[in-house]
């Protein structure tokens, strides 16, 4: 009996063995893999931008153009917190994609601000063209009642980043904007998928180290 | 996560760059940038005139920052200072080389 139950274990003990090795090698193939498109997504990037200063000009895009003024960064990493789950050691990071800088109730407010500009717009075309403003009378009370939505605010967010480079740019440049958008995604994956490829990498060490001994 | 509004919170954290103008330039465009009260940058310009010096100070200052989750590093520029960077291995800041 003593036999068949150690046989067990060590049957067991190989196939956790076996599972760890394959946790490495896929987290090995799955970082490959986005390394891979990462390359490729910032090298479309680049040669955006590249057709973006030839477009517009050398001088329009440099970096002299850099805000250096007091601003924080719209995108940014939510890292876990660790207190949350103490047995989990890998950093986790999530981004946060044109996250508002002002507090909430400043954006509520100047969502109010825009839907009252909205109105002024509306009540000073109504003069001009009759039939033109009754499509726009009609629309202004659901503009009043709807709020300001999440697209607009990143549109927002991104015509800021954009405008260091002038109110008129390229749409290469925009293209360029959304590659390394999509880049940045990519890169937080990589770092997560990296945390968990040397965790794989640390428990496949140990278990060679054990059948060593 | 395209186009979703994240309120900041106390545990967020910034991405530093160290790499060439267009790097810098493709990321700045995607809203990473920051500039505090004393006028740092979360980012540095390699060209050819800055120092292997000046990129070491950079990576040490931006590995010991608490605000900072992720050091994104040139593949070119890390072999400058591959020393530096094979010996840091706490897990944050992350930091990897771009693959190109």
């Amino acid at each position: 009996m003593e036999s068949s139950e150690n046989g067990r274990e060590s049957n067991e003990g190989i196939s956790v063995k076996e599972e760890n090795i394959l946790n490495f090698l896929d987290s090995v193939d799955g970082y490959l893999i986005l390394m891979d498109s990462l390359s490729s997504t910032l090298r479309q990037g680049w040669l955006e931008l590249a057709s973006a200063r030839h477009s517009m000009g050398a001088s329009r895009i440099n970096s002299t153009l850099f805000d250096l003024k007091l601003h924080p960064a719209s995108t940014t990493l939510q890292v876990n917190d660790q207190s949350a789950a103490p047995d989990r050691e890998l950093p986790h990071f999530t981004l946060c994609k044109w996250a508002s800088s002002n507090n909430p109730e400043k954006y509520f407010e100047e969502a109010k601000f825009g839907e009252v500009e909205l109105l002024k717009k509306s009540n000073s075309l109504r003069h001009r063209d009759i039939s033109h403003n009754s499509e726009i009378q009609a629309r202004s009370p659901e503009s009043v009642g709807s709020p300001v939505t999440v697209d607009d605010q990143a549109e927002k967010e991104r015509y800021k980043s954009l405008s260091m480079f002038g109110t008129l740019v390229s749409p290469k440049l925009r293209a360029s904007q959304l590659s390394f958008e999509t880049a940045l995604e990519m890169l937080v994956e990589v770092s997560n998928m990296r945390a968990s490829l040397l965790c794989a990498h640390d428990q496949v060490q140990k278990d060679m180290e054990t059948a060593t001994k | 996560m395209a186009n979703r509004v994240q309120i900041r919170t106390s545990n967020s954290a910034l991405i530093a760059m160290i790499a060439d103008e267009d790097t810098i330039t493709g990321f700045l465009l995607a809203g990473v940038g920051n500039v505090d009260l004393r006028r740092k940058t979360n980012y540095l310009i390699v060209e050819s005139k800055t120092t292997v010096k000046q990129i070491e100070d950079a990576f040490k200052e931006f590995t010991t920052r608490e605000d900072i989750g992720i050091v994104l590093i040139s593949q070119y520029v890390a072999n400058m200072i591959r020393f530096l960077v094979d010996s840091y291995n706490k897990p944050i800041p992350g930091n990897f080389g771009d693959p190109v």
